[in-house]
């Protein structure tokens, strides 16, 4: 009984067909280096994958008070054509590259300069539109290094700083959209990135607030009308 | 994590541990007898009555899977929220009020008392056994896949740690346990939301910057991923679904009064609410801060491991570990009191004594903590996706009998055992269809809808329950 009623729950799970795929590209090496050296971080990405993954299309959040310069797409020590494509805050590279049906890896490193015109500032990171994923679920399998001007620090994603080295990593599961950095050594503007289509996000979220803000006081009121009883 | 902060995990763990040891230590010998060990000698207030209420139906579905659910599909599923709550208000009007007067242990005591039927008594302990086998599994699934991800142990080490922290504490304090960790799990996720949304909302620049992040990546994240028919029937399968759910019903008998259960339905609102918009907040801050997770269940994990400061990190993984075994207790006792109130000393030894009785709920709680484990090991699907299918399965058995049986008195012994067994037949071959809306309805929706005819057609035709049986839910008709 208890073995039926679990394939049915499985089965019916998978009915539904609600989760969607994320696609995924299984990977052998996934580093993300920054060098920040005033108002300037320099940053390489080198991944290299496992198969042959086909196409491959990378992603870059905007974000405000950076500049990206353009990105360079190199594979096997070879430049690779590609072309950008901008929605919303997000720009996507697609390589345009032909497709080598008997390669067993895929590599590419891309490098960029981002300008940087704020204290607090996140540093966009280019990431492959495809989930990355190890041998293990949940397994680390990216790793981000990141030198700063003395007194500078991450605050995004969370990373070690390493005396010896005098600079930051993390190894994670997967790889975020940006890196936050704050201190000294910076330059210091009041800047952002003027909000274009946000979908009414913050309207729906506002109401949902209220929604909730409203029903637990209402709810109080009526239950401390009500008869106590034994 | 480095190792520091690993070492700093297990710590707090183990700092865990003895802290809900004490608890149950503390209450141990208060639970000497039945009464105390499952309802806590009925001693509950308002805000530990709702912080339990809370704690029972905040599982790992909501801090693990929910937050899973909005990084995947946007903020649409967050409106289950009030709409479950439409469930807490049936509760609160037409079951809270005739259940606390009941003053029963279990639930199937209402059905024993209501219909005057062992039969239903007997029928009812087996399902709650067996679904809340399932859900208990999806805590220990979630709580194996923390274990393993933060401290890099092997998933089956995990799952057994888990299961042993969750029964340990309710081997020992039981309902007092449930209680006062529940109080502590409320504590832990007010204070890791209040702490971590603001560092969220302020690292993606705001509402409006993360509205025009999620929206460029697929505008359903912004709007209807979820449509108005699927919301309705999860939050249907849900909401009502606690309004009758066993661990819920437990807890109001272990509230002192009518009146306290009531204002505790508020508190848990309010603690809900806190809740509620923490989980959609973790979950859309990292659709946009780590856009490609393999794996939605990922995201708290993430949040605590590698995002958030070290601090607010660990408290956010130490709400979850709370989260899964306060959850997997509440599960645990309702499962070992099925077993040890109703069919053991109602059922199988009507004159077993308290101490007796006491020990076969202990002995229960062990026994049904070790096969959830079999089912962990297993790695069914997504956390959420385990506690939704359970849930539509639970109101399809149990809200008609419950919710309708309380509150119309014509209803029949043979009419409530009909509508147990038709509303899960019913939801089972709807759920085996394997596709979503047969006929328009989604499972929990058939089920309770065959669920309600047979309780009306087979209640008219057969003999009506004597009305000493009545009047403990309808005094006032029967005066």
């Amino acid at each position: 009984m208890l073995r039926h009623l679990t394939s049915v729950l499985v089965a019916a799970t998978l009915a539904t067909g609600s989760v969607p795929a994320q696609p995924r590209v299984r990977v052998e090496q996934a580093d993300v280096s920054m060098y920040v050296i005033g108002a300037v971080a320099r940053v390489s990405a080198r991944y290299t994958f496992a198969g042959n993954p086909g196409a491959m299309s990378f992603e870059y959040l905007e974000q405000p008070c950076t500049i990206v310069g353009p990105v360079q797409l190199e594979s096997d020590g070879k430049a690779v054509p590609y072309t950008a494509e901008r929605t919303g805050p997000w720009v996507r590279l697609h390589d345009t590259s032909a497709v080598d049906p008997g390669r067993t890896s895929l590599r590419y490193q891309f490098r960029y300069d981002v300008k940087l015109a704020a204290t607090d500032v996140s540093v966009p990171i280019v990431v492959p539109t495809s989930a990355l994923v190890g041998t293990r679920r949940g397994e680390p399998i990216a790793t981000i290094h990141a030198t700063l001007p003395p007194s500078a620090r991450v605050i995004f994603p969370r990373m070690a700083f390493t005396t010896f080295t005098r600079s930051w990593s993390a190894r994670m599961a997967a790889l975020p959209s940006a890196a936050r950095f704050a201190g000294p050594g910076m330059p210091n503007e009041k800047c952002w990135l003027e909000p274009k289509n946000s979908g009414g996000l913050a309207r729906i979220f506002w109401a949902l607030v209220a929604t909730l803000a409203l029903w637990v006081p209402l709810y109080m009121w009526w239950a401390n009308r009500q008869r106590p009883a034994a | 994590m480095t190792s520091t902060q690993v070492t700093a995990f297990y710590v707090c763990v183990a700092a865990y541990v003895a802290v809900v040891c004490l608890i149950g230590l503390r209450h141990y010998r208060k639970t000497t007898s039945e009464e105390g060990f499952l309802v806590a000698g009925r001693s509950l207030g308002p805000i530990v009555g709702g912080a339990t209420l809370m704690a029972n139906q905040v599982s790992a579905g909501a801090t693990i899977g929910m937050v899973g659910f909005h990084y995947f599909s946007g903020i649409s599923y967050a409106w289950t929220w009030p709409l479950v709550w439409i469930g807490w208000l049936v509760c609160a009007l037409f079951v809270a009020p005739k259940m606390r007067g009941l003053a029963g242990v279990t639930l199937p005591d209402y059905f024993a008392a209501r219909y005057d039927s062992r039969a239903a008594r007997g029928i009812a302990a087996v399902f709650i056994l067996v679904a809340y086998t399932v859900m208990l599994s999806a805590q220990y699934q979630a709580g194996g896949l923390l274990f393993t991800l933060v401290g890099g142990m092997s998933y089956t080490k995990a799952v057994l740690l888990v299961a042993a922290i969750t029964t340990v504490y309710t081997f020992l304090g039981g309902m007092y346990s449930n209680a006062y960790v529940g109080v502590l799990k409320a504590v832990m996720l007010l204070g890791c939301y209040m702490l971590a949304v603001p560092f969220l909302i302020r690292h993606i620049g705001g509402i409006d910057a993360l509205g025009n992040a999620l929206h460029a990546l697929d505008p359903r994240l912004t709007g209807n991923w979820f449509g108005v028919r699927q919301l309705l029937a999860i939050s249907l399968a849900i909401g009502l679904g606690l309004a009758c759910a066993p661990y819920e019903i437990s807890a109001i008998y272990s509230m002192q009064n009518r009146q306290i259960v009531r204002q505790a339905i508020g508190y848990s609102f309010l603690f809900q609410s806190f809740i509620a918009i923490g989980v959609l907040i973790f979950g859309l801050a990292m659709r946009v801060a780590v856009p490609h997770l393999p794996d939605p269940d990922l995201a708290t994990p993430m949040l605590g491991m590698s995002i958030l400061p070290a601090g607010i990190g660990l408290l956010v993984l130490m709400a979850a570990v709370v989260t899964f075994t306060r959850t997997g207790g509440a599960i645990l006792l309702t499962v070992a009191s099925a077993m040890s109130h109703d069919l053991y000393a109602k059922l199988m030894v009507p004159n077993a004594s308290e101490r007796a009785k006491v020990l076969a709920g202990r002995i229960a709680v062990v026994t049904f903590s070790v096969i959830p484990v079999m089912l962990a090991l297993r790695q069914l699907s997504l956390v959420n996706w385990i506690v939704i299918y359970a849930a539509k399965l639970l109101v399809s058995f149990l809200f008609v009998p419950v919710v309708l049986g309380l509150n119309w008195k014509r209803a029949t012994r043979a009419g409530a055992l009909a509508a147990m067994i038709g509303g899960l037949v019913t939801c089972l071959v709807w759920l085996a269809k394997r596709q979503p809306y047969v006929l328009g309805l989604d499972a929990a929706e058939a089920g309770v809808l065959v669920s309600a005819a047979l309780f009306f057609g087979v209640s008219m035709i057969t003999k009506p329950v004597a009305e000493e049986n009545l009047r403990t839910f309808f005094p006032r008709a029967l005066s």
